[in-house]
């Protein structure tokens, strides 16, 4: 019985690594889309018999191709960074500059489906449960657990948001010129955002300081509230955190208020003329409302406007300057989808659907037969799969793909 | 938006800021020339010169100096020539902070025309009004992020469009930073090999070398003191205790603790027994990665513990009274060191007996 279950287990992993393959020899050349300054850029493979090979450089584009043809991997990575020797070893590299990057992804995101749609797996056990990952089984101790994360249409709206906030802080506060940035949805559960120029030569120190400003860490509420009155426009941060604010009066309940930790009297005035005093703040500016509220009190909204605004970036991969990301174009070895371009602009984003437009499968109509043990119900262009529990079925390719690469599949045709 | 370089120093001006391009095209000019650094004439500047390098390591700032605008202009070339002569990075790093200082002494006082073409020779691109004044964020970065009070945290700053406010006296103290580095730059720079320092240079770099020795054994190395569980920062220790207790620490705390505890001078094997302590782990691979921190493999660079604000983005900072204004565990440690010993001492001299 095991052995058999052995065999299934490759089977569907010969069938997934010929569909990768098939993609690399055709399709992926309208797709791939190589890093600018090629060259000089250290790339990454996770191979399908392998493993990971890393440190490799390629001359052209074609070179790059070639090798993707000649491989077909399950993932592919090149550095943000470009270097004077990419193929060197980490000490002999010769960091030039590298392009800043940031990731959102669902995983770094509450949302509340994630307690429907998450599970974890015991190896030593099987024993599976929903939900958050603990640090050992509760079953058996052993601490050798799998996540088994799924991705749905809330937990990418709620990345897509996410990013959003994110495109609009970069230009409106830093200033940052569509032509310089690009939008990619990753290929499972969120978005990458590329900043070329002269952000190139930004050194760790000061990548930190621009993640630390997007999670509002180290945010002084006292500091902030004196810069606030400074600063002359109430255009850019300044008009973030008011909005914030706006928002967080005009839409919490008293419990929320108290715990922000503000004043009972306060409390009281906005539950009974919420209206009038928003439009107070609304018409007599920052400042006027400020004195209104009081010191404390206006602390204590800025730090929450602070930690509200926020966004949710991964800040490892916007600090580390040797970061391989994915390469536009490939394949997801999670989900068969692609990492593709979504634009430059904040209406860009908010047309983009992955599930319609990062499937470059989605032409393929010959059916698939597998068994699926377990998947919630999910959406591939406009078509609804699922759910599935313990059955076989058959599915266009595509959504064959996502399930197979999920791991909560395999072929029995 | 970077104002127009339409400012022309006066020699005043180039006494102050004797590192500008303007001052070596003065002193071109009134015919100073260092062929003449052996002549009797030249005495008074090679003194002032040594006196500038003297003031740096003694009290950390030069002095100002104005009285004579020419020997002030012509005495700064020549003690960067002494400089290089004696090598000794301690001094290059000190002498272009007091250096620096000077400069942001003077500037504090200036009107916004100068600190205007200042900036902007130094790179800025700023916008100077009265009391405050504008700069692109990439140049504010580039010298705030090495602050660490919070009130040049980024996430502090109101930015718009690219542009931080802040005060005439915040971009002074970036542009002093600025001149440091630019400073440290020159005085860094290897003279050709060989270069032989002229006779009236002579005692002065014997006075210099030994002085320099002298400050050496005074603050000497303060690592190496030791393991004292109690004095730990509470972010080491919260690992360390976790790790005792078989705990899975996240890659980034395993670093940090690593090379922490190789630091304050446990060796490899000690550093090594901890981490195996722990049930899934194999030998072979973390003595690989302690001997990797510890500098014995690949980069053959020892690895520091990550600063405070490192380990605040990963979210392995616990502050406690003790982190108060400290930028790095290490530091801390010592901190706690000094309480843990019975409050006496300043640095590192007691510590080394503890």
């Amino acid at each position: 019985m095991e052995r058999s279950l052995e065999r299934l287990r490759e089977d569907t992993r010969r069938f997934v690594k010929n569909i990768f393959s098939k993609y690399y020899s055709s399709l992926a050349s309208t797709f791939i889309e190589e890093p600018p300054r090629i060259s000089g850029r250290e790339f990454g493979f996770n191979l399908f018999d392998k493993g990971i090979v890393r440190h490799i450089s390629f001359k052209s584009r074609d070179d790059l191709l070639e090798y993707l043809k000649a491989n077909s991997p399950s993932d592919c990575y090149y550095s943000s960074a470009f270097y004077m020797n990419p193929s060197a070893s980490m000490d002999g590299k010769g960091w030039i500059g590298a392009e800043l990057t940031f990731d959102i992804d669902a995983d770094h995101i509450h949302t509340d489906c994630k307690a429907e749609h998450d599970r974890w797996v015991c190896t030593s056990c099987r024993y599976e449960e929903d939900g958050d990952i603990p640090e050992r089984c509760p079953n058996c101790g052993g601490d050798k657990l799998e996540e088994r994360v799924w991705f749905c249409e809330r937990c990418l709206l709620a990345a897509r948001r996410e990013t959003m906030k994110l495109i609009e802080i970069l230009s409106s506060e830093f200033g940052v010129e569509e032509d310089n940035m690009t939008i990619y949805f990753s290929g499972h559960r969120g978005f990458h955002i590329h900043v070329s120029g002269e952000v190139e030569g930004l050194d760790q120190n000061s990548r930190r300081e621009i993640a630390d400003y997007l999670l509002g860490v180290g945010s002084d509420p006292s500091v902030y509230f004196e810069r606030m009155i400074a600063a002359m426009d109430a255009g850019g941060a300044k008009l973030r955190i008011l909005r914030a604010i706006y928002d967080l009066l005009s839409s919490a309940s008293p419990e929320d208020l108290k715990a922000i930790g503000l004043k009972r009297s306060f409390i009281e005035s906005i539950v009974e003329d919420r209206d009038r005093i928003l439009g107070r703040m609304l018409e007599g500016g920052f400042d006027r409302f400020a004195r209104e509220v009081g010191l404390t009190s206006i602390r204590k909204l800025i730090a929450k406007a602070v930690e509200y605004s926020s966004v949710k970036i991964d800040s490892v991969v916007t600090l580390d300057i040797h970061r391989l990301i994915r390469l536009p174009g490939s394949l997801h070895g999670k989900t068969g989808l692609m990492k593709s371009r979504v634009g430059s602009s904040l209406e860009s984003l908010e047309g983009y659907d992955p599930l319609s437009e990062a499937t470059p499968f989605r032409d393929f109509r010959d059916h698939v037969k597998l068994y699926v043990y377990s998947a919630p119900k999910f959406r591939i262009e406009d078509e609804s799969y699922g759910p599935f529990e313990g059955e076989e079925v058959s599915l266009p390719l595509q959504p064959a793909l996502l399930l197979l690469c999920k791991g909560v599949a395999y072929i029995s045709g | 938006m970077a104002l127009k370089e339409s400012y022309r120093f006066t020699e005043r001006d180039l006494a102050k800021y004797p590192f500008l391009r303007e001052a070596s095209e003065y002193l071109e000019e009134v015919g100073f020339t260092v062929k003449d650094i052996e002549a009797e004439y030249f005495r008074p500047i090679i003194d002032r010169a040594y006196s500038r390098i003297v003031e740096a390591m003694e009290k950390g700032v030069v002095s100002l100096g104005l009285g004579e605008p020419r020997l002030e202009i012509a005495s700064f070339p020549v003690a960067v020539l002494l400089v290089r002569f004696v090598r000794d990075e301690f001094l290059v790093r000190r002498y272009a902070l007091a250096e620096s200082l000077r400069a942001r002494e003077l500037l504090e006082g200036e009107p916004k025309s100068l600190v205007g073409a200042l900036a902007s020779r130094l790179g800025f691109r700023a916008e100077i009004g009265n009391g405050y004044a504008k700069l692109y964020v990439l140049d504010y970065l580039k010298y705030a992020s090495r602050f660490h009070d919070p009130r040049w945290k980024l996430v502090n700053r109101v930015l718009d469009r690219g542009w931080v406010t802040l005060s005439r006296r915040e971009l002074v103290r970036l542009i002093s930073e600025a001149i440091q580095d630019s400073l440290t730059k020159i005085l860094s720079r290897p003279l050709p090999g060989d270069a032989k320092p002229p006779s009236t240079f002579e005692a002065k770099i014997i006075a210099i070398t030994s002085m320099l020795s002298d400050r050496k054994v005074k603050y000497g190395g303060w690592t190496d003191v030791g393991f004292v569980e109690d004095a730990l920062p509470p972010c080491v220790k919260a690992m360390y205790t976790a790790l005792r207790g078989g705990k899975h620490l996240p890659h980034v705390a395993r670093f940090t603790l690593a090379s922490f505890l190789l630091n304050i001078g446990l060796t490899v094997d000690d550093v090594v027994k901890l981490f195996i302590s722990t049930p899934d782990s194999d030998e072979r691979i973390t003595r690989y990665q302690v001997e990797h921190i510890a500098g014995m493999r690949g980069s053959m660079t020892k690895y520091t513990p990550p600063s405070c604000s490192t380990l605040k983005t990963h979210g392995l900072c616990i502050e406690d009274e003790l982190c108060r204004e400290v930028k790095h565990p290490l530091i801390r440690y010592r901190r706690g060191m000094r309480r843990v010993i019975g409050g006496g001492g300043e640095g590192g001299e007691k510590l080394r007996e503890a």
